[in-house]
């Protein structure tokens, strides 16, 4: 889910727009004291604004319109054709596309047409490798023009192909964008290092003037994955790593007892009625002293046999000084 | 606020970057714990949200939840903790699945 602080409905407040992972934009709209209660931004017919997949309320369920899958997960506004209004651009999480919905109203009171043009990259559709985060609205090559910087997720597990960061430069005109293909702001890295010292997979970016010197840097969420050094084990440490390794073998078999009767008594029952049973057997004593015992033993085993990790945080590439020109002033 | 002005809200005003190089990325946190750590997705602006007059750390998740931290310390990495984003007496959360 991005973010983006614009004034949506032309009230000269501060909005809050983003889209989230049931299909669909939201809108906050600024208030005096903070933001009102985020609601679905709609068409012209008073749908959903959304691509295909979304997922439906009151049925409970995940549901298409289109039968191609495409799920918009994030969501900007940007007057698109300059004619005074803020029309929609859509990101699509899984094939890396980028949807423009265009607002025939005015300012304030936004006419969402409902259809959604695919938004051109280097004269193709958008197709960022890895599915798209979110993408940003702003002009990095400070040439007046408004260009978009986007993440991608990635492999969300197994890390290949890793995400990064890329910049489409607007090559358009005014009310008639056009973007360049994608340029690495932050070429994907390989997952095989041992410490958590990059964003790997699942890139958000966000560029802004971080430290304050008049360049743009990039802050950016994500996940690290790395492998910690495999640390070298005495007599003492490889026997009770197999010791830890049995015992948590029996721990995982009672596991998949209780998974078993979680899976037999709450067949044929609805998402909450599942839950609420589900939830009643993982809080009896039994089941919650397996889990914390096999807890205990993984962070052991974890020591004496790291494994490779997976970890969020946030993160600042800070931009470097522009190197000085030959022959410039001293 | 029209929309010609909000637009200043939209685009960062610096100097022309084409080619930009990056330092090694700096991991922020808050004192120990590096900020997003229990977010799923973290997905940051750098943004005053309370308009109190300095930017805060925005952190929105998958979730739907909007969390914010402040500026403590000196150095590009020192935060101060993640908290929910309260909007009046609630905290703000988007709808999810």
């Amino acid at each position: 889910m991005g973010s983006q602080f614009v004034d949506f409905n032309a009230d000269g407040r501060i909005d809050y727009v983003t889209a989230t992972f049931d299909g669909s934009p939201h809108v906050a709209l600024g208030t005096a004291d903070g933001f009102a209660e985020p609601e679905r931004i709609l068409d012209t017919s008073g749908r959903r604004v959304m691509l295909d997949q979304y997922w439906d309320y009151d049925a409970k369920q995940w549901k298409n319109t289109g039968g191609e899958n495409r799920h918009c997960t994030s969501a900007v506004v940007f007057d698109w054709d300059a004619d005074g209004d803020y029309d929609l651009l859509l990101g699509d999480y899984s094939r890396g596309e980028l949807w423009l919905q265009r607002n025939e109203g005015k300012p304030g009171e936004p006419a969402f047409t409902g259809k959604n043009e695919p938004v051109l990259a280097g004269g193709k559709p958008f197709g960022l490798e890895g599915g798209m985060t979110a993408p940003r609205l702003v002009d990095w090559d400070g040439d007046g023009k408004m260009d978009i910087v986007a993440g991608s997720y990635g492999s969300a597990y197994d890390a290949e192909p890793p995400g990064g960061v890329y910049w489409f430069r607007n090559v358009g005109q005014k009310g008639a964008p056009e973007f360049a293909a994608a340029q690495a702001l932050v070429a994907p890295t390989k997952t095989t290092g041992t410490e958590a010292d990059r964003p790997n997979v699942g890139l958000y970016a966000d560029p802004v003037d971080y430290d304050g010197d008049g360049d743009l840097d990039l802050v950016v969420g994500g996940y690290s994955i790395w492998t910690p050094k495999k640390p070298k084990l005495t007599e003492e440490q490889r026997a009770r790593l197999v010791e830890i390794k049995a015992e948590l073998g029996e721990l995982m078999k009672q596991q998949q007892g209780f998974f078993a009767t979680v899976r037999e008594q709450t067949k044929g029952l609805d998402k909450d009625e599942a839950r609420e049973v589900s939830q009643k057997l993982y809080s009896t004593d039994d089941y919650r002293a397996v889990s914390k015992t096999a807890s205990a033993l993984r962070k052991e085993q974890a020591k004496l046999e790291p494994k490779q990790q997976r970890k969020a945080s946030v993160w600042v590439y800070l931009r470097k000084p522009a190197a000085a020109a030959p022959g410039g002033s001293r | 606020m029209t929309l010609l002005s909000t637009l200043a809200t939209l685009a960062c005003v610096a100097a022309p970057q084409s080619d930009p190089q990056f330092a090694e990325p700096i991991r922020l946190m808050a004192e120990k714990t590096p900020l997003g750590i229990q977010k799923l997705y973290p997905s940051p602006r750098h943004y005053d949200i309370d308009r109190d007059g300095s930017r805060e750390l925005v952190i929105a998740d998958l979730f739907g939840h909007v969390n914010v931290a402040e500026k403590t310390g000196s150095g590009p990495a020192a935060w101060g903790p993640l908290e929910p984003f309260m909007s009046g007496k609630r905290a703000l959360k988007f709808n999810n699945w």
